[in-house]
C-alpha cells in the first residue's frame, strides 16, 4: 500500500492531463517547432554579439558566453525561447536605462535643472502596466508549446532507467536487459583529489569523462526513467535541452531523439553531498548498427562476468580486484586510505567490525545500513566484486583479518 | 509595560544609560536598531569570509584549498548567514531605527519584546556557527537543505542547525509582530496609512509576509527534526513520505522570503530617489499597490523553483504563468523610479549613487528572473551559475545595496555627522565595479553549463571563474573599507544639519541630528 | 475594534492606554496567525 502510494506521482499518465485531441489542437494552434525568420535573425545577432565580445577579449576560444543550441529539436526550441526572452529583456532594459541615463545627465541640479512637481499620471501608469502584460502573453504562447512538447514522453522506442547514487549513475536498459554503473574516470578522480598536484589540463574533458558511458541509438525516441537510490540528484546533458531531478522513491521521465552520432557530456545538477561535483554524464549516440553491436558486446561481457563467479579465487586476485572496486565504489565516502571522515563516514582502517565476523561484514555491504548513507551494494555490484571488495576491506589499510570471501558465498545470498 | 512608559514620560529628556548593561537591557528602538545593524554587519563579514573561501577554491580548476565536504559547508553557511544573519537583521535594524521616526511614534509598540527579538539572534547565530566545529562538520546540504540530504544523510550537527533556524524564525516573527503593531497603532495623529512613507509601507507588507511564512519554515525544520530523530517519514519515500513535499513546504516559505529581503530595499530606494531628485515620488499609490501585489503573488508562485522535480505539466504551466506575472508590478516600480528622476533636479550624494546602482542592477536581476520564469528555458538554467548570478544580482546589488544606501542616507541622522564624501564615493565606485566583475561572468558560466555548488570544474569554465574570483576578492575588500567609513563617521566629521539632505521630506528630518535618545514623546502634528 | 479603528483613522494618542490594549490585541491576533501557518504546514502533507 505504502509502496504503491509513493510511486503514484511517478506514473507517466499523471504527467499528461490533456487528452490527445486537445493536445494536437494546441500544438497546431501554437505552430510548435517552427523557427521563424525573426528568430533566425535574432540568433544571428546573438552569435555576432558573442563573437565580438570574445574577439575583443583577445581569446576567442577560451571564453564561453551563451547556452549551447544543443542537438535536438527540443534543445533548439529551448534555445530559441531563451534568445527571444533575452532580446525582449535587452530592448526593455535599453528603454528604461535610456530614460534614467538621460535624466541623470540632463536633469541634474548642477546643470541648473529645476524640479517639476508632477507625481502621477493615470494614463501613463495604465500604459506601462498593460504593455508588459501583452509582452508576457506573447512569451507565454511559444513557451507553453515548447513545454508541452518537452514533457510528452509517450510512444518511446527505447526505455532506459537512470538511477542516481552517491556519486555515480546506473543505467538500466529495460528493453535490452543491460545494466551498468557509470562513474568518474579513474585518472580524473586522481587529479581532483585535494592538493593532488596533478594538472587538470593533462587530461581531456576534465571531470566530464566516465568509465562506462551511456550509449543510445540515433533516430529513436528514447525515454529516460529517472530515479534515485539515496538523495536527490539531477540528470543533465545540456545538449539535450533539459534536466530532470532524480528523486528517491519516485520515477520522473524525460525524452530525447538524436539525429547525429556524437558524444554529449553533462553533470549532476542537484547538490547530492560531498562528491556532487564529481558524477559526470557521458552520452554517446551511435548509428542503429553500431548500437546493436554495442548491445551484443555488453551482453557477452555480462555473461563472462557471471561465469567467473563460479570459480574459487585466490587472495592476490581478490585483493587486486578488491582495490579496484573499493576505489570506484567505496573510496568516495570511506576514503582511499580507509580512514573515513570522522562523524560522517566511519573508518574501515583499524575497524574492529571490518576485522570481526565476516557474515556481519558481508551483511552490511550487501544490505546497507538503514538510516545511514551506507548503501545496499548487493544490488549494485557483482558477486565477484562484492567478494573481492569485502576481502580487500578485511586485509588492506593494515587490517589483518587474514580471511577471504569467495564469490560463491555471495552468490548463495541472492 | 505601562509603568515603564509612564516613567519615561515623567523625565523624557534623559539620555542613554551608560555601560554594557545599556545594550543588554535596552528597550529603546534606536539602541535595538543599532544592535541589529552591528549584528548583521558581523554576520555579513563572517558570511563574506566564507564566500572568499568559495571563490578561492574556484579560482582555478583542481582542488587546492579545501575538501569537497567543507566546500559544501561553506556554500551552505554562506547562504544561511547572509540570508538569516545579514540581510534580514539589517532590514529589521533599519525598521527599528526608522519606523518610529517616520510615523512620529515615541518607540516601537512592544519595546521589551523588541529587546528579546534581538537578543535571541546572537545565540542562534553562535549555535549555527558552532556546528562548524562539531564532529562531521557543519550543515553541508545547501541553504535550501533539501531532504533527504539534510535528514538521513546529514551529519549530527544538523539538529543544532534545526534549533538555530527555529530560534531565528522566532525572532523574526516577534520582530514583525512588533512592526505591524507599531505601524497600525502608533502613528501620530493625522498620519493616515496613505500618507505613510513608502519605507514604512514596504516594511508593513514585509512583516505580514514574515508572519505567514516563518512558521512554515519552522514546520519544515520540525518535520526534519522528527524524521531524523523520532522515526517519522514526512520526507522519506520508504516510509510513505515524499522528499518533493519538503521542497513544496520549503519554497512556500522560500519564495516570499526573497521578497522579505527585497521589499524593504524597495522602500529605501523610494525614499532616497525623491530626496535627491527633489521631486515627489511618482505614483505613490501605485507603488503601494504594486508592493502589495508582489507580496500576494509571492505566495502563489513557489514551485517555479522546482520546474525540474517532475511536477505534472499542468502545474508547470500554472507556475510559469503566475511567475511571469510578477514582472508586471515589478516593472511598474522601476518605471515609477525612472519617472521620479525624470525632470527632477538631481544631485549625486553617496545614498543616491547606491540607490541608482540598485535600480540599474536590480533591473538586470529582474530580467534574468523573468528568463527563468519561462519553464522550458529554466530546464536549462536550473541549478546552474545562471541562477547564482541572478539571485546575487537581486540580493547583493538589490537588497544589500539597498541597505548600504539606507545606511549612507540615515547615518547623519543617527550619528550627527556626514560620512566622508570622498571615501564614500570611493567605496561606491569600487563596489559597483567589482560586484559586476564578480557576478556578471557567472551568467556566462551558467549558460555554458556549469552547475552550482561544485568545488571543481571543467577547463572550459576556468577563465570566467578566475575573473569572478578576482571581482569577489575586490568586492570583499571594499566592504571592509565600509567598516572604516562607518567607524570614522561615528567618531566625527562634518556636522550634519537637522534636515541632513537639502529639502528632504519626512518626519525623521524634523528632529535633531544626531537623533535624541527619546523622540516624538509628544506626537507631532501631521498636516 | 481598536485594531480596525486604528487602520481606518489615526487620530489616536500614542500614549493612550486604549492604544496599549490595541497593541495587545494585535499581538494576540498575529501570534494566532503565525501558529495557524505553522499547523497548516503540516496539513499540507496530510493528504499524501
Amino acid at each position: 500500500m505504502l509502496a504503491s502510494k509513493s510511486w503514484r506521482a511517478g506514473h507517466t499518465n499523471a504527467h499528461w492531463p490533456l487528452d490527445s485531441q486537445t493536445r494536437i489542437f494546441a500544438l497546431q494552434l501554437l505552430n510548435i517547432g517552427e523557427i521563424t525568420p525573426v528568430t533566425r535573425i535574432k540568433n544571428l545577432l546573438g552569435t555576432l554579439f558573442g563573437a565580438v565580445f570574445a574577439i575583443a577579449s583577445g581569446d576567442a576560444a577560451a571564453y564561453v558566453f551563451n547556452m549551447p543550441k544543443g542537438v535536438t529539436d527540443i534543445s533548439r526550441q529551448v534555445y530559441g525561447l531563451h534568445m527571444m526572452i533575452f532580446w525582449i529583456s535587452v530592448v526593455a532594459c535599453i528603454a528604461v536605462f535610456a530614460v534614467m541615463i538621460y535624466s541623470i545627465f540632463m536633469h541634474r541640479k548642477d546643470k541648473g535643472a529645476v524640479a517639476s512637481t508632477f507625481h502621477e499620471s493615470t494614463t501613463v501608469e495604465v500604459i506601462w502596466t498593460t504593455l508588459p502584460m501583452l509582452v508576457l502573453i506573447a512569451v507565454a504562447v511559444p513557451a507553453t508549446a515548447t513545454l508541452l512538447a518537452l514533457e510528452d514522453t509517450r510512444n518511446a522506442d527505447l526505455n532506459i532507467q537512470v538511477t542516481g547514487f552517491q556519486w555515480k549513475w546506473r543505467y538500466t536498459y529495460l528493453d535490452e536487459g543491460i545494466e551498468f554503473f557509470s562513474t568518474l574516470d579513474a585518472e580524473h578522480n586522481k587529479i581532483r583529489q585535494v592538493r593532488s598536484g596533478l594538472d587538470p589540463a593533462s587530461v581531456e574533458h576534465y571531470l566530464m569523462e566516465v568509465d562506462n558511458p551511456i550509449v543510445v541509438p540515433i533516430n529513436q525516441k528514447i525515454r529516460f526513467l529517472i530515479t534515485s537510490n539515496d538523495v536527490i540528484h539531477n540528470w543533465w546533458v545540456p545538449a539535450l535541452g533539459w534536466k530532470q531531478d532524480a528523486v528517491p522513491g519516485f520515477i520522473n521521465d524525460g525524452w530525447t531523439e538524436l539525429s547525429e552520432p556524437g558524444t554529449y557530456r553533462g553533470k549532476c545538477a542537484e547538490l547530492c553531498g560531498k562528491d556532487h561535483g564529481f558524477m559526470p554524464i557521458v552520452l554517446i549516440a551511435k548509428t542503429e548498427a553500431d548500437y546493436a553491436t554495442w548491445v551484443d558486446e555488453q551482453k557477452a561481457s555480462a555473461a563472462a562476468e557471471a561465469n567467473s563467479a563460479d570459480r574459487v579465487w585466490d587472495m592476490a586476485d581478490l585483493m587486486s580486484k578488491g582495490e579496484q572496486v573499493y576505489n570506484t565504489s567505496c573510496a568516495g565516502c570511506h576514503q582511499v586510505s580507509g580512514a573515513g571522515l570522522p562523524g560522517v563516514f566511519p573508518a574501515i582502517a583499524g575497524s574492529a567490525f571490518a576485522m570481526g565476523d565476516p557474515s556481519a561484514h558481508i551483511d552490511v555491504v550487501f544490505n546497507g545500513a538503514t538510516g545511514t548513507a551506507m548503501q545496499a551494494f548487493g544490488a549494485q555490484l557483482s558477486d565477484v566484486d562484492l567478494a573481492a571488495v569485502i576481502t580487500y576491506e578485511r586485509n588492506a589499510f593494515g587490517n589483518d583479518a587474514g580471511d577471504m570471501v569467495q564469490p560463491a558465498t555471495i552468490k548463495a545470498l541472492r | 509595560m505601562s509603568t515603564a512608559t509612564a516613567a519615561h514620560d515623567d523625565h523624557h529628556d534623559h539620555g542613554a544609560p551608560a555601560g554594557l548593561m545599556r545594550w543588554v537591557y535596552t528597550t529603546n528602538h534606536k539602541d535595538i536598531g543599532t544592535l541589529y545593524l552591528w549584528f548583521s554587519f558581523v554576520m555579513f563579514m563572517i558570511g563574506g569570509s566564507f564566500a572568499m573561501v568559495i571563490r578561492a577554491e574556484l579560482f582555478m580548476p583542481g582542488m587546492q584549498v579545501v575538501d569537497p565536504q567543507f566546500f559544501n559547508s561553506m556554500t551552505t553557511m554562506h547562504g544561511l548567514l547572509m540570508v538569516f544573519g545579514a540581510i534580514m537583521p539589517a532590514m529589521v535594524g533599519l525598521a527599528n531605527w526608522q519606523i518610529p521616526l517616520m510615523i512620529g511614534a515615541p518607540d516601537m509598540a512592544l519595546p521589551r519584546m523588541n529587546n528579546w527579538s534581538f537578543w535571541i539572534l546572537p545565540f542562534a547565530g553562535t549555535m549555527l556557527l558552532s556546528t562548524m566545529f562539531m564532529e562531521g562538520g557543519g550543515p553541508a546540504f545547501g541553504w535550501t537543505f533539501y531532504a533527504p540530504l539534510s535528514t538521513t544523510f546529514a551529519p549530527d550537527s544538523t539538529d543544532f542547525f534545526i534549533f538555530a533556524i527555529h530560534m531565528l524564525g522566532f525572532s523574526s516573527i516577534m520582530g514583525s509582530i512588533n512592526v505591524i503593531a507599531t505601524v497600525l497603532n502608533m502613528r501620530a495623529p493625522g498620519m493616515t496609512l496613505m500618507k505613510m512613507p513608502l519605507f514604512v509601507w514596504t516594511w508593513l507588507i514585509t512583516a505580514f509576509l514574515l508572519i505567514a511564512v516563518m512558521p512554515v519554515l519552522a514546520g519544515a525544520v520540525t518535520m526534519m527534526l522528527t524524521d531524523r530523530n523520532f522515526g517519522t517519514s514526512f520526507f522519506s519515500a520508504a516510509g510513505g513520505g515524499d522528499p518533493v513535499m519538503f521542497q513544496h513546504v520549503f519554497w512556500f516559505f522560500g519564495h516570499p522570503e526573497v521578497y522579505i529581503m527585497i521589499l524593504p530595499a524597495f522602500g529605501v530606494v523610494s525614499q532616497i530617489i525623491p530626496t535627491f531628485a527633489r521631486k515627489p515620488l511618482f505614483g505613490y499609490a501605485s507603488m503601494v499597490y504594486a508592493t502589495a501585489s508582489i507580496a500576494f503573488l509571492s505566495f502563489i508562485v513557489w514551485a517555479h523553483h522546482m520546474f525540474t522535480v517532475g511536477m505534472p505539466v499542468a502545474g508547470e504551466l500554472y507556475f510559469m504563468y503566475a511567475t511571469v506575472m510578477i514582472a508586471v508590478p515589478t516593472a511598474v516600480k522601476v518605471f515609477n523610479w525612472a519617472a521620479t528622476m525624470w525632470r527632477g533636479s538631481m544631485t549625486f550624494e553617496p545614498p543616491m549613487l547606491w540607490a541608482l546602482a540598485f535600480v540599474f542592477l536590480f533591473t538586470l536581476g529582474g530580467f534574468t528572473g523573468l528568463m527563468m520564469g519561462v519553464a522550458p528555458s529554466d530546464m536549462q538554467y536550473h541549478d546552474t551559475y545562471f541562477i547564482v548570478a541572478h539571485f546575487h544580482y537581486v540580493l547583493v546589488t538589490g537588497a544589500l545595496f539597498g541597505i548600504i544606501a539606507a545606511v549612507y542616507y540615515w547615518l547623519p541622522k543617527w550619528t550627527g555627522y556626514y560620512p566622508d564624501d570622498r571615501l564614500s564615493k570611493l567605496h561606491f565606485w569600487w563596489s559597483a565595479i567589482s560586484v559586476n566583475v564578480l557576478f556578471f561572468p557567472q551568467h556566462f558560466l551558467g549558460l555554458a553549463g556549469m552547475p552550482r555548488r561544485i568545488p571543481d570544474y571543467s577547463l572550459q569554465f576556468a577563465d570566467w571563474n578566475m575573473v569572478s574570483s578576482i571581482g569577489g576578492f575586490a568586492f570583499g575588500l571594499g566592504q571592509v573599507f565600509f567598516f572604516f567609513i562607518i567607524v570614522k563617521t561615528i567618531r566625527g566629521g562634518e556636522k550634519a544639519t537637522d534636515e541632513c539632505w537639502e529639502d528632504a521630506q519626512g518626519l525623521e528630518w524634523t528632529i535633531a541630528s544626531p537623533a535624541p535618545y527619546h523622540t516624538f514623546v509628544t506626537p507631532p502634528e501631521i498636516k | 475594534m481598536i485594531l480596525v479603528g486604528d487602520v481606518m483613522s489615526s487620530d489616536v494618542d500614542p500614549n493612550d492606554p486604549v492604544r496599549k490594549a490595541g497593541n495587545r490585541r494585535t499581538v494576540v491576533i498575529l501570534l494566532l496567525v503565525a501558529v495557524g501557518f505553522y499547523v497548516a504546514s503540516f496539513l499540507f502533507l496530510a493528504d499524501r
